[in-house]
C-alpha cells in the first residue's frame, strides 16, 4: 500500500444489486482527517455501497483503491488492518463475555498462534471505557440491551483501531447522550488523521459531524461535495421526496421536516 | 475459569475415566494391577485382560467421543447454530445405510467398516456437491441440503430394517444405537483425532469470529470460503471416522460442546481441546457403564450417553449461562 495515496478512492465505480443500479461511475476520494456522511432514502443502497467499499461484495464495474492498492487484490487480513466496518446489526448466537467480544477486534493484527497481549487487552478495555461498558466486562453479550450491544460493536471497531472507519448508522439504538459521545469520539479520531465514512439518517448529526456528504438518489445518480454544499433544503427535499426546512440559530443550523 | 487450570481439570477427569474403564469389568482389577501391567511387572491373565481386551476398547471409546465432540463444536460454528450436532448433515445416516447393507448381505468385520466409511463419505460428497450448486454456498443452504439428505437416509434405513431377516435385526439395531464392542484397533481413530485437532487449533480464533456471523468475520480479516471448506471437511471426516468405529452414538457431539459453552464460553482456543478431553472422557465412562450395569449382558453405549447426557444438560440449561 502507498502511504501518499488517498486512504480510499473509487474510479468509475458502478454498484448494483438485483438489477437495480445503486451508483453509476462513482468517483470518491477520501483523505485522512475527513468525515463523510452517506444519505439517501431507505433502499437507496447505502449499506450495499458501504459493503462494496469494504470489499464484502463485488462491484459491477470500476475500481476501489485502498491507499492506492486495488482492494480486490488485498487479502482480507490486509484490508482489516487498515479498514474497519460497523455492521448495521450484530449477531451473537453463542455465549461470550463483553470483553471477549471487544477483543476480537484485535484479530487482524495477530498471527495464527499468537495470543492477545496485555496491550491488546488494555486497548479493548479503553474502548469499552469510552463506550461506558467498562463495568460490564464479564457480562454475557446475550444479556445486553440493544443500545449496549450497539456500543459494544462500536467498541470492537475502536479496538480494531483501523485508519479508515466505515459505520452503518452509528447512532442506531443509541440514546441522545451516547449518540453525541460516539460522534464526538469519531471527530477526535479524524482530528488524529483517521477517516470516517458513515451512513446517516439524522441530518442534524450529519451537519454537525461530517465535513463531506454523498447523496444517493436511488436510481444510480449521486452527488457529493462539502457538507455546506450538499445539506441544502432544496436538495434534501428532492432527495427525500418530502419538504425539509433549515432553521439557523445562534447555536447552529437545524433541519426539520416541514 | 482460566484456560490452563480448566484444561488440567479436564485432563484429570479424562485420565480418571480411562483408569476406571481399565479397572472395571467381569474381572475387577486394582489400580496397582494396572500400574503393574504397564510397568511390565504383572503378567498372565491380568495383562491379557488389560492390553488385549480393555485397552483397545477404552482407547477406541475415547477417540470416538473426542472426535464427535470436536466435530460437533465445529459444525455448530459452521452452521451458526449452537444446537447443531455432527449428524445433522446426514453423515451418520450414510454410514448407517452402508453398514446395514453389509450386514444384510451377511458380511461383517472389515466389510462392515468399509461399508460404513463408504456410506459416510458418499453422504459427505453428496451434501457438499448439492449445497454447492451454482457457486453460492451458505450455511442455510448447506443445512437444508444436509437435513433433506439425512431424511433420505432415514427412509432407506427404515426400509432395510423392515426387510431384514429376524436374526440380523438385533445386530442392526445395536449398530444404529451406537456400540463399541466391535472396536478392534483404536489407533487409526486416535491418529485421525490427532490430525483433526492439529489442523483445527490454528483456526480456533477464526472460529470465534465466524461464530459472530460471516460478515463480521470477513470484516475482521477472515477469508470465509477456505475456512468454511476446511471446517466442513474436518468436521465431516472426524464424524465419518467416529461412526465407522462406533456406530451412530448420539448426544456426545451435541451435548459436550454445548455444555462447555455454558461453562466456559465460546473461545474456541479453549473450547476445542476441552471438547476433545470431555467428549473422550464422557464416552469412556458411558461405555464402562454400558458393559457393566447388567453384566454379562451389554447395553448399546448410545443409550447410556443419552441417559447420562440428558439430565446433565438440562441441569446446566436451568442454571443458565455463566455470569
Amino acid at each position: 500500500m502507498n502511504q501518499t495515496a488517498p486512504l480510499l478512492s473509487t474510479q468509475a465505480l458502478t454498484v448494483d444489486i438485483a438489477d437495480k443500479t445503486i451508483c453509476q461511475h462513482l468517483e470518491l476520494t477520501i483523505q485522512p482527517g475527513e468525515s463523510w456522511g452517506i444519505l439517501g432514502l431507505n433502499g437507496a443502497g447505502k449499506t450495499t455501497l458501504l459493503h462494496t467499499l469494504a470489499g464484502l461484495r463485488a462491484a459491477k464495474d470500476g475500481e476501489i483503491l485502498l491507499k492506492g492498492s486495488k482492494l480486490s487484490q488485498l487479502s482480507r487480513q490486509n484490508i482489516a488492518q487498515t479498514m474497519g466496518l460497523l455492521l448495521q446489526d450484530s449477531y451473537d448466537p453463542f455465549p461470550a463475555t463483553v470483553l471477549e467480544t471487544a477483543l476480537i477486534g484485535r484479530h487482524p493484527h495477530l498471527g495464527a498462534w499468537q495470543m492477545e497481549s496485555t496491550e491488546d487487552v488494555s486497548l479493548a478495555k479503553q474502548a469499552l471505557a469510552l463506550m461506558e461498558l467498562d463495568d460490564m466486562e464479564q457480562r454475557d453479550v446475550t444479556t445486553l440491551s440493544g443500545g449496549e450491544r450497539r456500543r459494544l460493536a462500536i467498541a470492537t471497531l475502536l479496538t480494531q483501531a483501523p485508519e479508515l472507519l466505515l459505520l452503518d448508522e452509528p447512532g442506531n439504538h443509541l440514546d441522545l447522550r451516547h449518540q453525541i459521545s460516539v460522534h464526538e469520539h469519531l471527530q477526535k479520531l479524524t482530528a488524529q488523521g483517521k477517516a470516517v465514512i458513515m451512513v446517516q439518517h439524522d441530518l442534524n448529526l450529519t451537519a454537525r459531524y461530517c465535513d463531506h456528504v454523498l447523496l444517493l438518489s436511488g436510481d444510480g445518480k449521486w452527488s457529493s461535495g462539502s457538507v455546506k454544499e450538499m445539506l441544502e433544503p432544496e436538495r434534501l427535499s428532492h432527495l427525500y421526496g418530502y419538504e425539509v426546512i433549515m432553521l439557523e440559530g445562534a447555536n447552529g443550523t437545524a433541519f426539520l421536516p416541514a | 475459569m482460566r484456560p490452563i487450570p480448566f484444561l488440567s481439570l479436564m485432563t484429570l477427569l479424562a485420565a480418571i475415566s480411562l483408569l476406571l474403564s481399565l479397572a472395571v469389568g467381569s474381572v475387577p482389577l486394582s489400580f496397582s494391577d494396572i500400574w503393574g501391567v504397564f510397568s511390565g511387572e504383572t503378567q498372565g491373565m491380568k495383562q491379557a485382560i488389560v492390553l488385549e481386551l480393555r485397552l483397545p476398547r477404552t482407547l477406541g471409546a475415547f477417540a470416538v467421543g473426542a472426535m464427535l465432540a470436536l466435530a460437533g463444536a465445529q459444525m455448530q460454528v459452521l452452521l451458526g447454530n449452537p444446537l447443531a450436532d455432527p449428524y445433522i448433515l446426514g453423515i451418520s445416516g450414510g454410514a448407517a445405510t452402508g453398514a446395514l447393507l453389509t450386514m444384510l448381505l451377511g458380511l461383517g468385520g472389515f466389510m462392515l467398516t468399509t461399508g460404513a466409511l463408504g456410506g459416510a463419505l458418499l453422504s459427505m460428497l453428496l451434501v457438499f456437491g448439492l449445497a454447492h450448486g451454482r457457486g453460492s454456498w451458505n450455511p442455510t443452504r448447506l443445512l437444508l441440503t444436509g437435513v433433506v439428505i439425512a431424511a433420505g437416509w432415514g427412509a432407506i434405513i427404515s426400509l432395510l430394517l423392515a426387510i431384514a431377516p429376524e436374526q440380523n435385526l438385533r445386530g442392526m439395531l445395536f449398530w444404529l444405537m451406537g456400540d463399541l464392542a466391535h472396536v478392534e484397533s483404536p489407533w487409526i481413530g486416535l491418529l485421525i483425532l490427532a490430525i483433526g485437532l492439529t489442523v483445527s487449533l490454528p483456526l480456533a480464533r477464526n472460529l470465534n469470529l465466524l461464530a459472530r456471523g460471516e460478515l463480521q468475520a470477513q470484516v475482521l480479516g477472515v477469508s470465509i470460503k477456505p475456512l468454511r471448506l476446511q471446517l466442513y471437511l474436518t468436521a465431516s471426516l472426524l464424524t465419518a471416522s467416529a461412526v465407522t468405529l462406533g456406530g451412530s452414538i448420539g448426544f456426545v457431539g451435541l451435548v459436550v460442546p454445548h455444555l462447555l459453552r455454558l461453562l466456559i464460553g465460546s473461545d474456541h482456543r479453549l473450547l476445542l481441546p476441552a471438547s476433545v478431553l470431555l467428549g473422550g472422557g464422557l464416552l469412556v465412562l458411558a461405555d464402562t457403564l454400558a458393559r457393566t450395569i447388567i453384566a454379562p449382558q451389554q447395553l448399546p453405549v448410545g443409550v447410556l450417553t443419552a441417559i447420562l447426557g440428558v439430565p446433565l444438560f438440562l441441569y446446566l440449561l436451568q442454571r443458565g449461562y455463566r455470569k
